[in-house]
């Protein structure tokens, strides 16, 4: 029970479903109720006119039986009565109240629960007590009709109406009423949920669903309601809200961001400068200390300085002599040099052309062994060609020898064959032409002998009639027409028998004239293939013999060929070992010429590090003499220097140890702006991490 | 033509007696009629027909046979039938006497009758030839003299006599006195 109204809270379309059933559930049972009572008061005033009318009618017929006490006819008539199906008894009683009619025919026992009713009631005779019996069993309505004689009542009908069928009809109706309606409940609750869920519930959904991701911190999403009633007002709304936070929270992360930015400069600058003045604070250290070194240091050189001074005033005197004998020595030096060089770039052109001549003579070499492989494939070819040269020769010859003999030879006699063929079958066909004339004739004279027999036979008629009439005297002459007319018949059956014969004749020789014709087309067909064949014979030999005197020459040809290609492989291969004895030459001497070409070099190289080492030695021997002079001077300087120098370093000392204290202070500081930088970075990033939570 | 020879054994008699009737049998479209071996005067090949202005319209013509002109009846257009075409070969004239004036009477009385063919002469005993049958009397056809049975064969016996009406009679010994 907990569920349901959990269910309807949730459900706005399950609300809706239960609302309109009941509402048709209501208007069912009022419907219901409201057409059973029409129905039944509109039934039973139509059950009662009708008992009405027919008690009546009863009333009327029963008279004179009931005046006359006919109790026979009135149990017919009652009985009758009782055979309807809505009628539950009826009996006719006299003026004093007594029944006139048995109990057995008064009452309709087919009625179903009647028979129940009266055995409760049993032994009663007295229909008015059955009767009541009845009423009280079941619903009823009773009916009186009077029976009138003259104005005198003198008996009453009584009639009993069931109302068991109203109600069953009733029933029906309501059932059929309740039926329907249920159907189109569901029908129309269906139809609204569907309408209400189409129309609000989705677009609903669809706006909560946005809400409930807007409330996640997902902006991105949007409504997609596109109708213009509250819900689609509902849901531009919420897509305004939405598109508003959106646009808040990008420019609320954009500041953060810049914040953070700004803190991780300023960290770094924090860095930097805690950095820079540490290591302000370390070379301050260092200067000092150096400092303090430089300062003995200089000490000690004026020291040096001086007794410096005295030795090379010694060596400046020696160096200038030796300086003397090396000028000589550089002079023959150069001229030497140059006689090596000479030789030596003689040396190296011998040697290029060696190395050229080598690479010319290495690729004749191949050239000539390459010439010597191909014309060895010549010579071969050249014997393949030869070869079948020959044997198309005698090939050709064999066609020729063919050709004349066997083939010129039976085409000749398939010639003559087909000529004698066809005189033949010209001569049998005149024949058969010749025979069929016969016939012809044969056919005309049968006409004459038809005519004859005919007109005999008519004669024998006319002689059998002429006897008849001549009685007793032709008798004879009639035995004789008849023999004669005997004889006509006879002869004009065989005479017909000739005649189907000789058409037979007729017809078989005009086929046969048919038949020959044809066969002296196909004769004249065989004797134009034939000549075809034989003028394409005679083709056959012109082209053998041109083809056997082809071969004769090619065949001819190519012994030449095989001569000239023999002359040509010998001079190849001359050519090729001149070249091997060249080549092994060139390449003794090369080997020569790369040797003195590597002697040569190496003299070269000798003579120019002599020379330079001379001229070096020269040179330097100057430049000492200069350096010793110009050191002497300098030496004095540094002197001098070297005591200005060792006043001011002690200044210097002085300066550094005032530097070393500013720049400790400057750390300090340095390190207490970085904490406070810290602390805002830490606040920059917590604030970006809430942003970071709305997606955009 | 079978069997002319079978009947003339059979009625040892060449004349018509009491007994027996010869008979000369012909041909007119399917069927085989016989007219008495008495009424004819002879059996020709048809010869030429001359169709004469003002003859009554039931003769074809006249023929002169051997000097004598005779009135042509076309049997097959009188009983009805068409001329069948392949038929003019085996085609007869039958010329008869006693079909103008009556049996008996000479000169003028010849008739000639044109038949798809005649077969023979035929000796039929009197009590194979049965009365013409009721269904077959009538105005059209009271010439049948009656029909003979020959085997399973039937001949329709025609009477001269009757092969012209009353008014064809008068007409034709008018056209013949003239």
């Amino acid at each position: 029970m907990s569920m349901v109204p959990g269910f309807f809270e949730k459900s706005l379309s399950a609300k809706f479903f239960f609302i309109v059933a009941a509402i048709l559930v209501v208007c069912t049972l009022v419907a219901g109720i409201v057409i059973s009572l029409r129905e039944r008061s509109l039934l039973k005033n139509s059950l009662l006119d009708k008992g009405k009318s027919l008690a009546s009618y009863i009333a009327k017929i029963s008279r004179d039986p009931l005046i006359m006490k006919d109790a026979i006819r009135l149990d017919d008539i009652v009985s009758e009565v009782n055979k309807d199906n809505e009628i539950a008894y009826t009996f006719i009683e006299d003026a004093k109240g007594a029944a006139q009619t048995t109990q057995f025919a008064s009452i309709n026992y087919r009625m179903p629960g009647i028979e129940g009713l009266l055995s409760t009631a049993a032994k009663e005779s007295d229909l008015r007590a059955l009767a009541t019996a009845i009423k009280r069993g079941m619903a009823v309505s009773e009916i009186m009709a009077p029976i009138k004689f003259d104005d005198e009542t003198v008996g009453m009908v009584i009639m009993g109406l069931s109302e068991v069928n109203i109600r069953r009809q009733i029933a029906v109706t309501v059932i059929f009423l309740v039926a329907l309606n249920a159907i189109m409940a569901v029908l129309i609750a269906s139809a609204i949920f569907l309408a209400s869920k189409r129309l609000i519930l989705n677009p609903l959904a669809q706006i909560s669903s946005a809400a409930k991701s807007v409330a996640a911190g997902d902006l991105s999403r949007t409504v997609d309601v596109h109708s213009s009633d509250e819900v689609g007002e509902l849901a531009y709304a919420t897509n305004q809200m939405v598109g508003d936070l959106r646009g808040m929270i990008g420019n609320v992360r954009k500041s953060s961001d810049s914040v953070g930015e700004v803190a991780q400069a300023m960290h770094g600058i924090v860095v930097h400068l805690t950095d820079g003045s540490q290591e302000q604070h370390a070379a301050v250290e260092e200067a000092a200390s150096s400092v303090n070194e430089m300062h003995f240091a200089l000490k000690e050189i004026g020291g040096g300085v001086e007794d410096l001074n005295a030795t090379v005033e010694q060596t400046s005197s020696a160096v200038i002599e030796t300086s003397a004998s090396s000028d000589e020595v550089a002079r023959t030096m150069k001229d030497l040099s140059a006689m090596v060089e000479e030789t030596s770039t003689a040396i190296a052109q011998m040697s290029a052309a060696i190395r050229e001549i080598a690479g010319s003579v290495e690729s004749l070499s191949s050239i000539a062994e390459g010439t010597a492989s191909s014309v060895g494939e010549i010579s071969a070819s050249v014997k393949e060609v030869e070869s079948s040269a020959l044997q198309s020769a005698k090939l050709a010859e064999a066609v020729t020898s063919d050709a004349r003999e066997i083939g010129m030879r039976s085409i000749e006699k398939a010639i003559d064959g087909m000529r004698l063929i066809d005189e033949e079958t010209r001569r049998s066909a005149e024949v058969i032409n010749r025979l069929g004339g016969r016939a012809e004739s044969i056919g005309s004279i049968l006409t004459v002998i038809e005519d004859i027999t005919d007109k005999t036979a008519l004669l024998a008629l006319n002689a059998a009639i002429l006897a008849a009439q001549a009685g007793e005297h032709g008798k004879g002459f009639s035995v004789v027409a008849v023999e004669i007319r005997e004889l006509a018949n006879r002869t004009a059956s065989s005479t017909q028998e000739i005649s189907g014969l000789i058409k037979s004749v007729q017809e078989e020789s005009r086929e046969a004239v048919a038949v020959m014709q044809k066969g002296v087309a196909l004769v004249e067909d065989g004797k134009r293939l034939t000549s075809d064949a034989g003028a394409a014979l005679k083709k056959i030999l012109e082209r053998a013999g041109q083809s056997r005197d082809m071969s004769g020459i090619i065949s001819r040809a190519t012994v030449e060929q095989t001569a000239g290609m023999k002359q040509v492989s010998e001079a190849v291969e001359k050519v090729s070992s001149m070249t091997r004895q060249i080549a092994r030459a060139t390449g003794e001497q090369r080997i020569g010429s790369d040797q003195i070409t590597r002697a040569s070099e190496r003299m070269r190289e000798i003579a120019r590090f002599v020379t330079s080492a001379t001229t070096e030695q020269v040179k330097a021997g100057k430049d000492i003499v200069a350096a010793v002079e110009t050191i002497s001077i300098k030496i004095g300087q540094v002197h001098r220097a070297s005591t200005e120098v060792r006043t001011g370093s002690d200044l210097i000392v002085k300066a550094i140890e005032r530097i070393k204290t500013i720049a400790k202070e400057n750390a300090l500081q340095a390190d207490q702006l970085g904490d406070s930088v810290q602390v805002m970075t830490a606040q920059a990033v917590s604030l970006k991490s809430d942003i970071e939570r709305f997606r955009v | 033509m079978r069997g002319p020879n079978m009947n003339d054994k059979k009625g040892h008699t060449n004349a018509t007696t009491d007994d027996t009737m010869q008979l000369v049998t012909f041909q007119v479209g399917a069927e085989e009629y016989g007219l008495d071996i008495r009424s004819i005067a002879e059996v020709v090949r048809p010869l030429k027909i001359t169709p004469l202005p003002r003859m009554p319209e039931f003769v074809e013509g006249v023929v002169n046979l051997r000097g004598v002109i005779i009135p042509i009846v076309d049997l097959r257009k009188r009983f009805g039938l068409e001329v069948a075409p392949g038929s003019a070969k085996k085609a007869r004239m039958l010329i008869t006497r006693g079909a103008v004036r009556g049996p008996g009477s000479a000169g003028g009385d010849l008739l000639g009758l044109v038949v798809d063919g005649v077969r023979e002469v035929l000796h039929i005993p009197r009590q194979q030839i049965d009365p013409t049958p009721a269904a077959a009397r009538g105005l059209q056809a009271d010439f049948i003299g009656g029909v003979g049975k020959v085997g399973d064969r039937l001949v329709i016996l025609v009477d001269i006599t009757k092969i012209l009406s009353r008014q064809e009679r008068e007409a034709l010994a008018e056209a013949g006195d003239a």
